[in-house]
């Protein structure tokens, strides 16, 4: 199930149209590393509703047995980043080393004078979310007294009817999963305390997945997130950006 | 004595020449049945997979037919519950709406989905999940839906799958108790159209029906006498689970008591053995008292049964008065009970209930 982190950027600093002439200009294939990192040509898409993505590939290198020994190849991972508009740009979910050059590109790209970062989910978010949510699919949450166990999980069609929210509905939060409102059809989505959002419905094209997003972006993220939380390495200019 | 053990040894080997060897398999084998074939499963799957040969409820397949037919020109929502007790063919009915849907060639689908797979666990989620999406990409869609009692959210569920299909002609079925239950719960999320009603079979279609199963059973080697059949319809009342389960059980009873062939004079052994002695007696004997405890038997959601304490609670009587009436009702082979660790758990006999679910619902008693 493809999953996402988000990064806050402040609004208005990013064009959409700055975006695009940006990524046609930059190319994987101008890393001169044995192991390439950067755009992937060719992956560019814009939705009509404004989104802007890309792919971001790494190349790695893997092992694999043959009869006359060990034999290694060049592989490439692809990750997506997608500039969702209302200060918001999702990356795929990876590793902290693709995330931190996924986010340096950005910054030297598109903001040069503040780091963005990947924001978390605060227990406070996570129960903003289940209380505008249609329905509580599953929740993952941890409690604190001793006669309690150290992790409990749920899952249900609206969890929050069940005894079992009655036990342990306070408890603080690791993981939900909810249901919220889309433009056309309900959104399945998952969020962790780490900031990992998870789209569930299987069959999502990228584009699909994308506008889920937006629609998160315009409707949940800016009621979440606040827009100032983007980290800055020049805080004394934010008033300007 | 060595030349006794091979002389005997010898006989049985001429014997089992013969095909006169004491192995029930190879007994059926004689009677030109298959041995693996002779089950609950495989009749149920040849039957849904060949519904023209199935037990007929022709009236009720017309009346879905007709709304079928209905709704492929007036488009909206439509309801039609299918309610009868266990063993009256519901399932096999919607397989064969199912199919004979799919010959008409709609340029919408037909699905048959059970309630059983809302709960089962996929990657994360919960089945009806992935039911949902894959019916979100319709605009129009006949649905089926199976087992509906058996679904706690049953009117989440179909509250959800009326949302994703914009067009939806949904016939859901229910046993009698679970339909008095959340009947008002599931009309306010989806109007009844119309409810469609099985009834035990006649004479000629039980008759029918067990000759097609021995023609299965035997890959058309093997006919048995009409008088059996009648015996078999006599003891079943013209229900397809009673009547499946006792024309198997006097193939078993005529190989046990020795007969050359299945006879109609085993009918009466089998029906001893499957406890359906007297069984209409029993079921209609019972005081308004056991009725109301076997109702709430009927209703429990665990799959193992009711437990004497949640009875006590449920019905607000002393314990040694619901522990009588478990006795009794044990003791007269309606309900049957099983331990797990500390607890006891009561159940009504698979064969008993079609017969208490259709005595209930004829007084109305669901609905007090």
């Amino acid at each position: 199930m493809p999953s996402f982190q988000i990064v806050p950027v402040p609004q208005g600093r990013i064009t959409l149209e700055g975006v695009e002439e940006t990524i046609q200009k930059l190319s994987i294939h101008e890393d001169s590393s044995e192991f390439k990192r950067g755009i992937l040509p060719g992956t560019l898409g814009r939705s009509e509703k404004g989104p802007i993505w890309f792919k971001y590939g790494v190349q790695d290198e893997m092992e694999y047995n043959t009869l006359d020994g060990t034999g290694t190849t060049k592989y490439l991972e692809e990750y997506v980043v997608a500039f969702l508009g209302n200060g918001f740009i999702a990356i795929s979910n990876t590793d902290n080393e693709t995330k931190d050059d996924i986010l340096s590109l950005i910054k030297h790209q598109f903001l040069q004078d503040i780091s963005p970062e990947t924001t978390e989910f605060s227990e406070e978010a996570l129960r903003k979310i289940i209380n505008d949510a249609n329905e509580t699919l599953l929740a993952y949450l941890a409690p604190r007294e001793r006669s309690k166990p150290e992790r409990v999980s749920g899952k249900d069609r609206d969890l929050p009817g069940t005894d079992f929210w009655d036990d342990y509905g306070d408890e603080p939060l690791d993981k939900i999963k909810v249901n919220v409102d889309g433009e056309e059809t309900e959104i399945r989505v998952g969020f962790d305390k780490y900031g990992v959002v998870v789209l569930y419905k299987q069959s999502l094209n990228l584009s699909e997945q994308i506008e889920a997003l937006r629609i998160l972006a315009e409707n949940l993220f800016t009621r979440l997130i606040d827009p100032g939380s983007y980290q800055s390495t020049f805080s004394d200019e934010e008033e300007d950006i | 004595m060595g030349d006794n053990k091979q002389n005997r040894f010898e006989e049985a080997f001429e014997r089992g020449q013969k095909g006169q060897i004491s192995s029930y398999d190879a007994w059926l084998q004689n009677q030109g049945v298959n041995p693996d074939n002779l089950s609950h499963e495989y009749i149920t799957a040849y039957l849904q997979k060949h519904p023209e040969e199935a037990p007929s409820h022709d009236d009720q397949l017309e009346e879905v037919a007709e709304y079928i037919g209905f709704f492929s020109q007036q488009k909206g929502t439509y309801h039609l519950p299918i309610i009868a007790p266990a063993g009256f063919g519901k399932t096999q009915l919607l397989h064969t709406i199912n199919q004979m849907t799919e010959q008409l060639n709609l340029d919408y689908p037909n699905k048959y989905y059970s309630t059983t797979q809302f709960v089962e666990e996929q990657e994360e989620e919960l089945g009806i999940y992935k039911i949902l999406d894959e019916l979100e990409e319709y605009c129009n869609a006949v649905v089926l839906l199976d087992d509906c009692g058996q679904d706690k959210r049953i009117d989440h569920s179909l509250k959800k799958i009326n949302s994703r299909v914009d067009n939806l002609l949904i016939i859901t079925s229910w046993t009698p108790e679970h339909w008095a239950l959340e009947q008002d719960r599931v009309n306010d999320v989806l109007p009844l159209s119309q409810v469609v009603e099985l009834s035990p079979l006649s004479e000629k279609n039980t008759v029918d029906a067990l000759k097609t199963a021995v023609s299965v059973y035997s890959s058309g080697q093997l006919d048995l006498p009409k008088s059996l059949y009648s015996e078999i319809y006599s003891s079943s009342y013209g229900i397809p689970l009673l009547f499946h389960e006792i024309l198997r059980e006097t193939f078993k009873q005529s190989f046990l008591s020795d007969f050359s062939e299945v006879t109609t004079e085993a009918v009466s052994t089998a029906v001893q053995n499957l406890q359906l002695d007297g069984v209409q007696e029993r079921v209609y004997d019972l005081s308004d008292k056991k009725l109301l405890v076997l109702k709430h038997v009927l209703l429990s959601p665990h799959p193992k049964g009711q437990r004497p304490s949640e009875l006590v609670e449920k019905l607000n009587r002393d314990k040694s008065t619901i522990s009588y009436h478990l006795q009794s009702l044990t003791d007269n082979r309606i309900l049957e009970k099983e331990k797990q660790g500390r607890s006891v758990f009561y159940r009504v006999r698979d064969l008993v209930k079609p017969l208490l679910q259709q005595r209930i619902e004829k007084e109305g008693e669901f609905y007090a």
